[in-house]
């Protein structure tokens, strides 16, 4: 079997948190509550530790290890107590591939019709799209070089098998 | 006397020599040839057989506007049928075969159709054929149609898609097409550059025209090498554009391995591009027109363009003696070309009049005799051309006159050329016919421009102008249109118009005669553009023939609709990887290893891979169910229900938002309950079931049918945003958080309190619809007291990673109580019993609550929800509507589910009163099971039926839909 | 294929989205009280323009918002954007 040109790592238990808000002055409390900046629309920011993704208006993703994870959505519904607010540990559910290289846009391009040039989808864009049939978030890493893919973990087998598909070997 | 190979040829390597089979024969030529070229080098001219009357065929054309050498290649799942002979690139050990000819090309029994040619014309099928019954007729004339022989195996190749955004897309490697790709590339804008074949330059490649002072074809390479140093650019060539949509969006099929030999072949065999540009300029040529007269598609009769380009790109010489029928300048461009590279051009005949002079004068000066005024009317052979038959022309355009008889093996034919307005028309731009070209122009279209020959400009400096953006006006020499030429206004039965298709000048008139005289009409009438060349040489001349036939100007009869693809491509290059489980996401089960391992058949059931049953050594799958239900209704059993839905709702408002959303009242569950709901669409249709249970005050989880989670996430959004913006909630589907195991049966509290945890299972402390938060052994769980089997059942919910280890703690403890893992289908054998509903077993478009028993808790319904009203029309409100029952079987076997349910001696009436929705042998009351929705059937208690089930009458009588523990006792324990 | 650009995310492929149907369809204030006449046409009785579609759309894979669109039916030119419960813009000529 001929060898695949696009090195990945798939992870699942990554710590993947969902934060849901009806609040009022959401971006400074809530930042407080992670430690970090919160991200503009298709936006990622991180402290290093935490990651925290814009999904849509009032909902956000946060990404790093379970523990962390676990303890900021715990402020965060500290912090939102008053307010409704929804903040689930989605660890178990998601499956984070890791891709890198320059092979990784040519795979990505094959299954999303983003436009991912980087002037396009830059460093530290992120957004919820589709790949090939599934929604997925895909994050450019700081390195430029290296993407996120997050996803149903569920969808993992479907999500390995269309970036086999195809892939250039050697 | 035929083709022979010459000087030249850019295309071609003649250090490296190819092998190659046609016709069974082998044949050499050299790389960068195509199936045509070399078979032309080598003197083939017979290429075909036509459609219908299998007349003998030669190539027209060199391109993939060619209709006659429709050829197959390779075999068994390899095969590819339908390919044009001029747009295969020939590869090592390529094996081409002839079609739609028996025994051979040469010697065709099946050429006895055409002496019947007057009895078959256009559309004969509706008029002949018919008595007694057409149907007798249809194999065989399906038989003797077609060309090509479809494959019978599967497509052994992979193809692949891809997304790509760029600034410019330029379609057309042509010197118009290559000019704007540098002008954009070098503005520094993003390029993508697509040419559909394998050379670059178009009609100008292998050509020394000037082109800004340099011969073309180094005008080309140095275009080319400066396009190569842009990163900004991408040029692809074996690209050809298929269809041009909304907003700038092109697809594109890219041949990765098509030109290569077979065992050089890796990876996606092609590959469909969706280019979103910011502007599309289409560069995409034009086609050469045909003219049309007695016998114009014998072998030998070719367009003068593609003599032109089999001597420049291949080095091919068509011919040896040549006469070229034109009426208009390029025709006679050709005939100098051909001289120039070693022809002897025999004739020139033009229909204008008075060509101009530097024409006339270039032609004298090498010898060629000229006929002014004079126009084809017969071309003379057998199995190839020999002669062609002239005579002058009167103020009319009709024959006139003695004809003329000039001896030739090759006749060229130029009617004037056809832009390629295909993707400019595919995206909504509209067409003008050019009254000196009598072709139909691009109009202008924002986004697109059509520059070069696609937009009816054939000089290259202004072609070159328009590539880098300069406004013009395209001047040319006005052509004479001859639409088809015979003596009278009758055409000729002889004139071919659409070669693939067998259509003729004499089918056009045919068809407006019988009064169809819309173009659209005409082309299904004759089939005239219906062939896999989609009439690309024969839809003007067509259009020009009616026009002339009707007396109606061509601007109004306009074109038939131009719709993607382009060229005929690949049903696979569409679904790319969506094949096999690619098709859609297949899921597994959080247990997926242990199921298999403990025996488990595995079948998909709404996107999950889920037990069926689990068999043991020698069991069939019907004693595994059976087993299995029995061991649930006698000890415990073990099942896992992660695909159930689970999505958490939220706020303040929330309970006030699942009033809306079900036909129960959520509002009143207390904390900890469960409640089983049935959500409906706004028609009143049953849309799904499922448990809510209340967490909190504020705080919900709705469980939906397996699979049905996300669909359901979305319809709570859709409320939320788009009608009730007030209430305070938030949704989220958890579904694959939460792995689910279903411990049910008698000894089910016994397993499960000998596991260590905060949860008291008593049966005083947890009642059955009620749902427990804890930790077991360890774990984070929800536990709801749920059932759908009819036994004490529980299911437990953990993190979907902590799965094994639940299952290990579950299987450990239950061992002493003979715990069995049990599938789907023991566990939909209980509820049948049970009488327990399956959204989309028993519920169908039309079910309503109260056809399926919630008719009372539809009445005690205060609020208003989604689908309320519509359980109120007259027709919802009828006594006799479908409703659920059981039916007891006069067994022994089942019956199948959708069979109909009779009153007796009404089994030769039409209609039915219902059918069974749902079928099973019980082993726990020992005779078949049922359910079924009948007619009124609430009130028919006790009634006997009789069910039609597969071709056999059966009995029965309609019961309660319960037959197992109607009371709840075994629930409620 | 469409580009539609979504409010919230900007331009992007109609595989992103799901169509809605026709919009500023008003589900009546109580349903009870309206005749079948009225709850069918609620239910079934859409608009088919030769010209201006008002439509509602969900970015299905991206934000999830739903939001409205003005849709030449003929030429699918999209005329506009904008949000779900805002009203039905004026649009010059209907162009």
């Amino acid at each position: 079997m001929a060898e695949i040109v696009a090195p990945r790592t798939s992870e699942i238990g990554v710590g993947i948190g969902k934060v849901r808000l009806l609040a009022d002055d959401v971006e400074t409390r809530l930042g407080a509550a992670l430690g970090l900046q919160v991200p503009a629309a298709g936006r990622r920011t991180s402290n290093g530790a935490l990651s925290c993704i814009r999904q849509g208006p009032a909902e956000w993703l946060l990404v790093g290890e379970q523990d962390l994870v676990c303890a900021a959505l715990d402020r965060v519904a500290e912090r939102f107590s008053d307010d409704v607010c929804l903040a689930v540990d989605m660890s178990d559910g998601a499956v984070v591939t890791n891709l890198v290289g320059a092979r990784a846009v040519e795979r990505l391009a094959a299954y999303c019709d983003l436009d991912l040039d980087p002037t396009a989808f830059g460093i530290d864009h992120a957004t919820r799209t589709r790949f090939g049939d599934v929604s997925v978030t895909l994050a450019r890493l700081a390195d430029g070089d290296s993407y996120w893919l997050i996803g149903d973990q569920s969808h993992a087998p479907y999500i390995d098998r269309l970036l086999d598909h195809g892939a250039p070997t050697r | 006397m035929s083709g022979t190979r010459v000087a030249g040829g850019v295309a071609i390597d003649r250090s490296h020599r190819l092998d190659f089979r046609w016709a069974g024969k082998q044949y050499r030529g050299f790389a960068g040839d195509t199936l045509a070229s070399a078979l032309l080098a080598d003197g083939v001219r017979l290429f075909g057989r036509s459609f219908k009357y299998h007349r003998p065929r030669g190539l027209i054309a060199a391109g993939l506007d060619e209709p006659n050498a429709i050829v197959q290649i390779e075999r068994g799942a390899a095969t590819i049928p339908n390919l044009k002979a001029p747009y295969i690139e020939l590869y090592d050990q390529l094996d081409a075969q002839p079609v739609n000819a028996w025994p051979s090309l040469g010697f065709d029994l099946m050429a006895v159709n055409g002496l019947f040619k007057r009895f078959i014309p256009a559309a004969f099928y509706y008029k002949t054929f018919m008595w007694p019954n057409w149907l007798l007729f249809e194999p065989l004339i399906r038989k003797a149609a077609g060309l090509g022989r479809a494959p019978q195996e599967r497509d052994p190749d992979l193809y692949s898609q891809t997304s790509a955004h760029c600034d410019v897309l330029v379609v057309g490697g042509g010197i118009a097409g290559l000019a704007a790709a540098l002008a954009a590339g070098r503005r520094g804008e993003r390029v993508i550059l697509a040419t559909g074949g394998a050379l670059w330059g178009g009609r100008l490649a292998g050509s020394d025209q000037l082109v800004e002072g340099q011969p073309a074809t180094d005008w080309i390479a140095h275009t080319l090498a400066e396009l190569d140093t842009l990163p900004n650019v991408l040029r692809r060539n074996r690209m050809l554009a298929t269809g041009h949509y909304d907003q700038g969006l092109v697809a594109l099929c890219e041949r990765m391995t098509d030109h290569l030999p077979i065992d050089a072949r890796i990876g996606p065999r092609q590959r469909l591009w969706h280019v979103r540009a910011g502007q599309v300029i289409l560069a995409t040529g034009a086609f050469e027109r045909p003219l049309v007269f007695a016998n114009n598609d014998l072998p030998g009769v070719m367009l003068a363009g593609a003599a032109t380009a089999y001597l420049h790109r291949y080095g091919v010489l068509v011919g040896q003696n040549i006469v070229v029928a034109t009426n208009n300048d390029s025709g006679w461009h050709a005939a100098m070309s051909l001289a120039q590279g070693g022809a002897r051009i025999a004739a020139i005949v033009d229909a204008r009049p008075s060509p101009a002079t530097s024409l006339l004068a270039a032609a004298e000066a090498l010898d060629i005799t000229v006929r002014c005024g004079t126009a084809p009317e017969k071309a003379v052979g057998g199995k190839q051309v020999r002669a062609v038959d002239v005579a002058r022309l009167d103020a009319a355009s009709r024959l006139t006159g003695r004809t003329e008889r000039l001896v030739c093996d090759t006749l060229l034919m130029s009617g004037g050329w056809n832009p390629a307005v295909h993707l400019h028309s595919q995206a909504g731009g509209a067409l003008r016919l050019d009254p000196a070209q009598h072709s139909f122009m691009p109009a202008a279209l924002p986004g697109s421009p059509s520059i070069g020959a696609a937009a009816g400009d054939f000089a290259i400096k202004t072609s070159l102008a328009a590539a880098r953006g300069t406004e013009f006006v395209p001047v040319s020499t006005p052509i004479r249109p001859l639409w088809s030429l015979a003596r009278t206004a009758e055409p000729d039965p002889l004139a071919w118009v659409d070669f693939q298709n067998d259509v003729t000048a004499a089918d056009v008139a045919l068809a407006a005669r019988e009064n169809f005289r819309s173009v659209e009409h005409l082309k299904r009438y004759t089939t005239l553009g219906m062939a896999s060349d989609q009439g690309k040489t024969s839809n003007v001349n067509g259009i020009g023939i009616l026009s002339q036939f009707l007396g109606r100007p061509m601007e109004a009869i306009g074109t038939t609709r131009f719709r993607p693809p382009y060229d005929p491509t690949t049903i696979g290059v569409f679904a790319g990887h969506r094949i096999g489980d690619g098709l859609a996401p297949r899921r597994r089960l959080a247990l997926d290893a242990w199921h298999v391992a403990a025996g488990a058949k595995l079948e998909e059931y709404g996107g999950w891979m889920r037990p069926v049953a689990y068999l043991q050594e020698g069991e069939t799958e019907a004693q595994a169910v059976a087993r299995e239900v029995i061991a649930v209704r006698t000890r415990v059993g073990l099942f896992e229900a992660s695909p159930l839905g689970k999505i958490e709702v939220k706020g303040p408002d929330a309970a006030r938002f699942l009033d809306r959303i079900y036909v129960n009242t959520i509002s009143t569950l207390k904390d900890g309950r469960c409640r089983y709901g049935v959500m409906l669409d706004e028609n009143g249709t049953i849309f799904d079931d499922g448990v809510v249970t209340r967490l909190a005050d504020d705080h919900f989880l709705v469980g939906t049918t397996s699979g049905h989670a996300s669909a359901i996430a979305e319809i709570l959004e859709e409320w939320l945003q788009c009608e009730w913006v007030d209430l305070r909630v938030l949704v989220q589907d958890v579904t694959t958080c939460w792995a689910v195991l279903t411990v049910a049966g008698p000894k089910a509290r016994d397993v499960l309190q000998t596991l260590e945890g905060t949860i008291d299972w008593s049966a005083s402390a947890f009642p059955h619809m009620q749902h427990r938060a804890g930790l077991i052994a360890g774990m984070n769980a929800r536990v709801a007291r749920v059932s759908f089997s009819g036994e004490l059942s529980y299911e437990v919910s953990v993190p979907w990673r902590q799965a094994d280890r639940l299952g290990e703690r579950l299987t450990a403890a239950g061992a002493v109580h003979g715990l069995t893992p049990f599938g789907i289908e023991a566990l939909m054998t209980m509820r049948i019993e049970k009488g327990f509903l399956h959204v989309g077993s028993e519920t169908d478009g039309t079910t309503q609550p109260q056809d399926v028993g919630f008719a009372a808790v539809l009445a005690n319904k205060k609020s208003d929800f989604v689908g309320r009203r519509s359980t109120r029309r007259p027709d919802s409100l009828r006594g006799d509507r479908r409703q659920l029952v059981g039916v007891a079987v006069d067994g022994p076997l089942p019956v199948e589910p959708g069979a109909h349910v009779v009153t007796p001696g009404r089994e030769d009436a039409i209609g039915s009163e219902g059918w069974i929705t749902s079928s099973a042998w019980s082993p726990t009351i020992g005779a078949p099971v049922a359910l079924a929705m009948v007619n009124g059937g609430a009130a028919r208690m006790g009634e006997t039926v009789k069910i039609w089930d597969l071709g056999t009458w059966r009995k029965g009588r309609i019961v309660p839909p319960c037959r197992y523990d109607p009371d709840g006792s075994r629930l409620n324990g | 294929m469409l580009l539609i650009d979504c409010p919230w995310c900007g331009p992007r492929s109609e595989r992103e989205f799901r169509c809605g149907g026709e919009s500023h369809i008003v589900r009546p204030e109580t349903p009870d009280a309206v005749d079948d006449a009225a709850w069918a046409d609620y239910l079934f009785y859409r608009h088919n323009t030769k010209g201006v579609s008002f439509e509602r759309w969900l970015h299905r894979f991206g934000c999830g918002r739903w939001f409205n669109v003005a849709r030449a039916t003929t030429d699918h030119r999209l005329a506009a954007v904008y949000g779900m419960t805002d009203p039905r813009p004026e649009l010059e000529d209907g162009r």
